[in-house]
């Protein structure tokens, strides 16, 4: 999925907004078996169900869980791979960092833990190319975003894209921002709150809650003008 | 996806969260109801669960209207017996290049976002872009809910009976040799004028092991711009695919 790869914004507000995401493929190269083996995804499922009702809810909580277990000693080699299958159940598949050190420094865990799973990240290239540097990184593969094409006057204005796109799915609707924006000139809300409100539309995590308040204090200036 | 006329009080609340705008509000029946050809059953308006009067039902969905939800929701709620051969809306793509080998040196991926962002789009004009690019020789994924649709993958033509279904944004996924760049870019410039959609554009290639990227090579040679942001497999997975 290019979920995260059309984020809009100037090279300003895009700064600081990092992404991390942890797929593991269902096609292995030369593999003989699926990784779709029914046992290993019906295990794989349930403990998704279980960490979703008891975890995800409590955020700090399963942050913590998270760094605990990518912390973990390596395990002798014959339990390296049910190791490794606990800890990807576990931790988020993507991860949304504001900051340069707190980026690194997860990529540095995710690095030790080796858990076989491929990475990638997300951002402004020159941010994440010093930022891989620091850790010894080198990029595998990339992607480019060439922007949009078609019929693009059907598109709202950039201050809101910038906001929309954050979700990787493209489920917050501009209209819902304008309102949000709307409710804050009102006093109704805070711009906290209105970035929370639109982060709850996006499901697989992508949309950075400190970065839409940033945007939104933006857009607001912006209207006033 | 539909509005309980009985419970629906005309609040006009949930207009607020339609990503593409299919909820109406009717004046003489001063309710609101969702426009069923607009619609791409995405489930935002029910997740959101923002309507105090609890006025949004799923409507079974069945082929190929399933179609719509399938691209459109990334936590499928409904399923079918019928559904798109390769589930979701998109795939792995480069995110586990390093493991699949998907994109080897001297080819360049394409990933053309369908719809995206937000104005949504019938399949049929998804098939134009695919026709296309077809013409000048890409391979589709064949792992791509996608390209299960066509009835030609050497064409791009899709099967009929899906092309007037709309969705929130489809990924068409193939890829082709370094040096036909240029040309896909050109084609895709002069569909871009006979859609009636968006399409956000990525392009894929590994990075060379003195740290040179092909593409960005290759489009600053054209004089092609791109983001100054986008995405970096980092290569931790494995077993590592040859190059």
């Amino acid at each position: 999925m290019t979920h995260t790869l059309h984020r809009r914004g100037s090279i300003e507000s895009l700064s600081n907004d990092f992404l991390v995401q942890i797929v593991t493929s269902k096609h292995v190269e030369g593999s003989k078996t699926s990784r779709n083996h029914s046992l290993s995804l019906s295990i794989k499922k349930a403990a998704g169900k279980l960490i979703d009702k008891y975890f995800n809810q409590f955020p700090n909580i399963k942050t913590e869980i998270e760094k605990i277990l990518l912390k973990l000693p390596p395990a002798p080699r014959f339990f390296k791979n049910f190791e490794n299958k606990i800890i990807r159940s576990f931790i988020s598949p993507l991860r949304v960092f504001n900051t340069k050190s707190e980026f690194i420094t997860y990529l540095g865990e995710l690095k030790k833990a080796d858990l076989g799973s491929s990475v990638v990240v997300s951002g402004l290239f020159k941010e994440i190319d010093e930022c891989l540097e620091r850790i010894n990184i080198r990029p595998h593969t990339v992607q480019f975003s060439l922007g949009v094409f078609g019929t693009v006057d059907r598109l709202p204005e950039e201050k809101i894209l910038e906001m929309t796109t954050m979700c990787g799915h493209h489920l917050i609707s501009p209209r819902l921002v304008k309102k949000l924006v709307k409710d804050i000139k009102d006093d109704r809300i805070t711009p906290e709150r209105a970035a929370e409100l639109l982060g709850k539309q996006c499901i697989c995590g992508a949309f950075n809650k400190a970065r839409a308040v940033k945007l939104i204090q933006a857009y607001l200036l912006h209207d006033e003008t | 996806m539909r509005i309980n006329s009985g419970r629906c009080v005309g609040c006009r609340i949930c207009m607020s969260y339609c990503p593409i705008e299919a909820i109406k509000y009717e004046d003489d029946e001063r309710k609101c109801v969702i426009d069923e050809d607009e619609c791409v059953e995405c489930y935002v308006c029910y997740r959101a669960k923002m309507c105090p009067k609890e006025a949004f039902e799923k409507v079974p969905l069945e082929w190929p209207r399933i179609i719509r939800h399938t691209f459109s929701s990334p936590k499928k709620v409904q399923r079918s017996q019928l559904e798109t051969p390769i589930s979701g809306r998109g795939t792995e793509e480069m995110k586990t290049n390093d493991v699949t080998g998907r994109y080897r040196f001297g080819e360049v991926g394409f990933t053309i976002d369908v719809g995206r962002p937000g104005v949504g789009t019938r399949l049929q004009e998804a098939e134009k872009i695919a026709m296309a690019i077809a013409r000048v020789g890409v391979e589709f994924e064949l792992f791509n809910p996608f390209s299960s649709l066509m009835s030609d993958r050497q064409t791009g033509k899709l099967r009929d009976d899906v092309k007037k279904e709309r969705v929130l944004s489809c990924i068409i996924e193939c890829k082709t040799t370094m040096d036909k760049l240029p040309l896909v870019l050109d084609v895709l410039r002069n569909v871009a004028k006979h859609v009636d959609t968006v399409f956000s554009v990525g392009c894929i290639c590994r990075v060379n092991d003195d740290g040179t990227i092909p593409v960005k090579e290759a489009l600053d040679k054209i004089g092609v711009s791109y983001r100054p942001n986008g995405k970096i497999n980092i290569g931790l997975g494995k077993p590592q695919a040859h190059p």
